[in-house]
């Protein structure tokens, strides 16, 4: 586990011990509210995926805030194991269990709190069915519909229909709706996921099956416009924290999440390093990108070190010891290498959160 | 905490996915071929924690044989693990320059032999203040750059004057000398090849040594080489310890070195199978990592291979039907092994099939 030097309440940020993943309260408070109020007064509410910040001290602030269906959606059993016991009463698991251990552990949290699976075939559905009424719980069930350049999720709304119908038929589980998931960047294939779910909704409907939800994960564009018609949730979660690869699309959000690190070697004018690498950033959709040094710029990133880039004053002016703010490329992979956010307000610590969700992939 | 932990006898095919896995037979291989090569030889292992973080990991290989009885970290958080764990004798690899953490490390050095890695006379003095303030002795192992352009000093007169310098201030002890040197992408890897690279580097490093002991400064330590020079060290007189890590658990970015097995694997579940050649499976790059967007390999699967990795998915392709189907396991082989290791809290040690031991990965997250 993470152990770093824990530095009292106050201490001013620069001075925690690096690398160390610092959020600033403020931001991710204005970054709920823009997100929140959005959808407050929007088509759809919003289901915060807390597989982006794995950590219940940011949910506690997600659901206190408006616009939301007052649960959250997880991608795995463990963390619906750890957001559960963590005092959330409505979890949706947005990925498919096929497995008998798998499923035997989502009924146990469906005894404490409010489970929704997602199923894509009625094989599936009858194991989870079987199991459910084995273990006297009832999962709530989405039927996934496959979006546009997506791989899993019934084909048409034909088969999404009699998906429906075998879920219906089976015990211990409630057919709640549709569901779809948008690849990232969604730009274009927002709204053709949109039209595809409520393509098989009209299929629902026209047949008599009640759909109260329909729900679609990582689309930016239903983000940004509060949701649409027919729609009634929108899954996201990178916006509390936000990340490099999101910035584009979301210019009324701040970058609340932030790597502090430091310079522990400068060999050559041009050159320095830091003790952040591969390993407390997570670099597998790009490099973090140096916030607020100009003349400075990330350009590689070893296990366990960052290479920076100096130019003009910047040679001179930054020394062995200094700190550098990283602005990491995707948070919920950045915060998943971390046991601790240090929590600031006004650039002083104001409390440690744990990231109790990290690492729990099965 | 709801952490997933398998009883011992339990099968691979009963495990929840995804899992981490370290098949102990190929482990023991590894640890093995290090024991056998270096039994005779005055150079020995230094195995890197960085890369294993897990202390009885590193005992193995030291009661294996083959090792100078101590081992490399690369931050002072994964120092104070392995002390904690029982190992004496530690080289930090990496430069430490806040004072705080400097405190640790001489704090650490009182309790047991703790060398650190410097390359400038900054953090030397402040270690050196703070070291004798609290009476304790750290060693010095200067750091040389090889060509890879991180830390180290870059001229041999650099490593003269830090030498003389550490000898003259209190609180620290001039042991050696280090370096660090990776295989450049895309050169030759053939055994020829490594062997004239390994050499060209290791030299660099031990022209350092020579120059500081013609100054009448003994160098007790010449820490240098790594999984790809595994065997190149030993052949040259003077290299004391060599500080390989990716041999133990390897992975396929160092498949060319063909006398290691694969020992860490991570086992995952077919959650879909869209098509009859295609098959989704429940780990993702979040999980796997795919450092520089190189993917994972299927292992032991003829004619199915990686297409895609997303967050928590990995897509598989088969030349002809796909011979996995929903609720099928698989197995999977990590490009970059460290970097996967440091994202998971256990390692599920397995044996002929079931599960022999748990070992949870103390050093996880020690980034600092």
């Amino acid at each position: 586990m993470e152990r770093p030097v824990f530095k009292a309440v106050g201490t001013p940020v620069e001075e925690l011990d690096t690398p160390a993943l610092v959020v600033d309260v403020g931001s991710v408070k204005h970054n709920i509210a823009e997100a929140h109020g959005a959808f407050a007064s929007g088509p759809s509410l919003l289901r915060p995926d807390v597989h982006s910040h794995l950590c219940p001290a940011i949910a506690a602030m997600q659901l206190d805030a408006p616009g939301t269906v007052g649960g959250v959606a997880v991608s795995t059993v463990g963390e619906a194991e750890v957001f559960s016991e963590n005092g959330v009463s409505d979890i949706l698991v947005r990925n498919l269990l096929v497995t008998k251990s798998k499923i035997v552990r989502a009924c146990g949290v469906a005894s404490r709190c409010s489970i929704t699976v997602v199923v894509e075939s009625a094989a599936n559905a009858n194991l989870l069915s079987q199991i459910a009424s084995e273990s006297g719980v009832e999962l709530g069930v989405l039927a996934q519909v496959k979006s546009p350049g997506g791989q899993i999720g019934a084909a048409s709304a034909e088969v999404a229909l009699a998906l429906a119908r075998a879920v219906l038929e089976l015990d211990g589980l409630l057919f709640k709706g549709l569901y779809a998931e948008s690849e990232f960047p969604s730009e274009d294939a927002g709204s053709n996921t949109t039209q595809t779910l409520l393509e098989a909704k009209a299929a629902l409907d026209n047949s008599g099956i009640d759909v109260p939800i329909v729900s679609v994960s990582a689309n930016e564009e239903l983000f940004n416009s509060g949701g649409a018609e027919g729609i009634t949730e929108v899954i996201a979660g990178a916006y509390a924290l936000m990340d490099n690869r999101h910035t584009a699309y979301h210019s009324n959000l701040r970058h609340a999440a932030k790597i502090l690190a430091t310079i522990i070697t400068h060999p050559e004018p041009e050159v320095a390093w830091l003790d952040t690498g591969q390993k407390a950033s997570s670099i597998d959709t790009g490099l973090p990108e140096v916030d607020g040094a100009s003349g400075v710029s990330l350009s590689r990133m070893s296990a366990e070190h960052g290479g920076l880039v100096l130019e003009g004053d910047a040679q001179n002016s930054l020394n062995v010891g200094d700190k550098v703010w990283l602005i990491p490329s995707d948070i919920g992979n950045c915060v998943n290498v971390y046991d601790f956010i240090h929590a600031a307000e006004n650039g002083a610590l104001e409390v440690v959160w744990d990231v109790a969700a990290r690492g729990r992939y099965s | 905490m709801s952490i997933y932990r398998p009883q011992i006898g339990t099968p691979l095919a009963e495990l929840d996915t995804p899992c981490m896995i370290v098949d102990l037979d190929a482990l023991e291989h590894n640890f093995d071929v290090i024991a056998d090569l270096y039994a005779d030889s005055p150079t020995k292992m230094r195995e890197h924690a960085k890369n294993i973080k897990t202390p009885i990991i590193l005992h193995k290989q030291i009661r294996a044989g083959g090792t100078m009885g101590g081992i490399c970290t690369a931050k002072t958080a994964e120092a104070e693990v392995m002390v904690e764990g029982g190992l004496t004798d530690i080289l930090i690899t990496s430069q430490v320059v806040a004072p705080d953490k400097l405190a640790r490390v001489a704090a650490l050095s009182k309790i047991a032999d703790i060398k650190l890695s410097v390359d400038s006379d900054g953090p030397l003095n402040e270690l050196s203040r703070i070291s004798s303030e609290m009476g304790a002795d750290v060693g010095v192992v200067l750091e040389v750059d090889t060509s890879m352009g991180r830390g180290g000093i870059r001229a041999i007169e650099r490593g003269v004057e830090l030498a003389k310098m550490t000898n003259d201030l209190p609180g620290v002890t001039f042991r050696g000398v280090m370096s660090h040197q990776s295989l450049a992408a895309g050169a030759d890897n053939d055994r020829e090849s490594r062997f004239i690279e390994g050499r060209r580097y290791i030299q660099m490093c031990l022209d350092v040594k020579d120059a500081i002991e013609a100054e009448g400064i003994s160098v007790d330590i010449v820490s240098t080489g790594e999984t790809w020079t595994y065997d190149v060290a030993p052949e040259i007189p003077g290299v004391d310890e060599v500080q390989g890590g990716t041999y133990a658990l390897m992975a396929t970015q160092a498949d060319y070195m063909d006398a290691f097995q694969y020992a860490v694997k991570v086992l995952s579940t077919v959650i879909s199978t869209p098509e009859s050649n295609v098959a989704v499976g429940d780990v993702g790059y979040r999980a796997m990592t795919s450092p520089g967007g190189v993917l994972p390999r299927v292992d032991g699967i003829v004619g199915v291979e990686v297409e895609s990795l997303e967050a928590d998915v990995i897509v598989l392709r088969s030349d002809g039907e796909m011979p996995l189907d929903v609720g099928d396991q698989f197995l999977l082989l990590s490009a970059q092994q460290d970097i996967m290791v440091n994202r998971w809290d256990q390692f599920v040690a397995v044996r002929n099939g079931k599960v022999e031991a748990v070992w949870p990965i103390l050093a996880r997250g020690c980034h600092h």
